[in-house]
């Protein structure tokens, strides 16, 4: 190890012989380094021996055409399978995520549920202002009648109330059920209907 | 922008051809990073697939076009640290690996095996580096990186990679001395 002229001491040579093998020297830095490798020679042999390693450094395994292939067929099969997912998945989002409500806003059953909906409301409305009246049914069971003359709407097709006052049945209309939670005398009595998108 | 940037300017607005295009370009590049590390070429295949499927999923996560290349080497060289930690050690290059590529077939056994036997020495030197100075090493060697992008990517000052790179040859030397001499 020694210094010439230049000023360039052999320790900053190995980061800048290192730099070299990279290309990433500035023109001044290599007219550095070709001054001091000039007039060093354990930095010209240390030159050539760090060369001697890039050489088996930068030695790599090449792919075969077969393998390069097979990985390409691989890679975008994947990619097709994952789009085939996220497609489904995408699909299947808005039904999972639709609210209850939201069922009564589209679909061959918009007609009929928003006519079933304004019925129920009806109903419910009433039966919370007035109290519901639990009628013995054709079958047995029970109707659920709002108590107002002027509507005079009856519900049938409820099952007798279990202990706790609830009935629920399916309605004749395919994918529509009712359920009734009758309260006390006094308290509020909700009658639900709830309905199955359909497609 | 230039040619390549252009295609990943495609790719990144869902061009199917563009990535195809990507993925052939890129491929050999790929795995040899990928093997250089792992040391065997199954697991490089394992790596390389990964990697491109990770380009597709998380091509908006690319900020800047021109930062494809380090992008996707630095990519590939950590998931094939990853596969080599979740083997449960250090990459040690398989001899058989190495022997088909290691010396000419018109070379005498003596020189083949020799020859298989300095490039495992180059990789289990290479594997037992400590990582700061490794990574930087081979993004530059196998990546083709300049310092300036891999300090981009490493998030430090270019003299710091370039002065990590210049330790690292300096602990390979002295690491494989008796191949390659000693001062």
């Amino acid at each position: 190890m020694t210094s010439d002229p230049t000023g360039s001491g052999c320790e900053q040579m190995l980061e800048l012989l290192s730099a070299g093998l990279d290309g990433a020297l500035t023109f001044r830095e290599r007219e550095q380094v070709e001054a001091h490798a000039a007039v060093c020679e354990s930095c010209r042999a240390e030159q050539a021996r760090m060369s001697a390693l890039e050489g088996e450094l930068r030695r790599c395994e090449e792919p075969a055409p077969g393998e390069l292939a097979a990985n390409r067929a691989r890679v975008l099969a994947s990619l097709d399978r994952e789009a085939s997912r996220a497609r489904g998945v995408a699909a299947s989002r808005p039904r999972q995520g639709r609210r209850w409500w939201q069922m009564f806003l589209g679909g061959a059953w918009q007609p009929s549920m928003a006519l079933a909906l304004a019925v129920v409301l009806l109903a419910v409305v009433t039966v919370r202002r007035q109290g519901p009246a639990i009628l013995p049914g054709a079958a047995g069971g029970v109707a659920a009648q709002a108590p107002s003359a002027e509507s005079g709407l009856v519900l049938a097709g409820l099952p007798p109330p279990d202990e706790d006052g609830r009935a629920a049945a399916q309605s004749d209309r395919e994918g529509v059920a009712m359920r009734l939670d009758a309260g006390a005398p006094g308290e509020t009595t909700i009658l639900w209907v709830m309905t199955n998108e359909t497609k | 922008m230039d040619e390549l940037e252009g295609l990943v300017e495609r790719m990144r607005q869902d061009d199917r051809a563009a990535y195809e295009v990507l993925l052939d370009r890129f491929q050999p590049a790929v795995f040899r990073l990928a093997h250089r590390v792992t040391g065997n070429r199954e697991d490089a295949w394992d790596v390389v697939q990964d990697v491109f499927l990770a380009v597709h999923t998380k091509r908006d996560e690319l900020r800047e076009v021109s930062r494809f290349r380090p992008w996707l080497y630095r990519m590939a060289y950590c998931r094939a640290v990853d596969m080599v930690r979740a083997r449960g050690g250090r990459a040690a290059p398989a001899g058989d690996d190495f022997l088909a590529s290691a010396a000419p077939a018109s070379a005498g056994p003596t020189h083949v095996v020799e020859a298989a036997a300095l490039t495992g020495e180059v990789g289990r030197a290479l594997a037992a580096l400590p990582e700061r100075f490794r990574e930087p090493l081979v993004l530059a060697t196998h990546g083709d990186l300049t310092y300036e992008q891999i300090a981009g990517e490493l998030g430090c000052p270019v003299g710091t990679v370039r002065s990590r790179i210049a330790t690292a040859r300096q602990l390979l030397r002295e690491r494989l001395a008796a191949w390659f001499g000693v001062n």
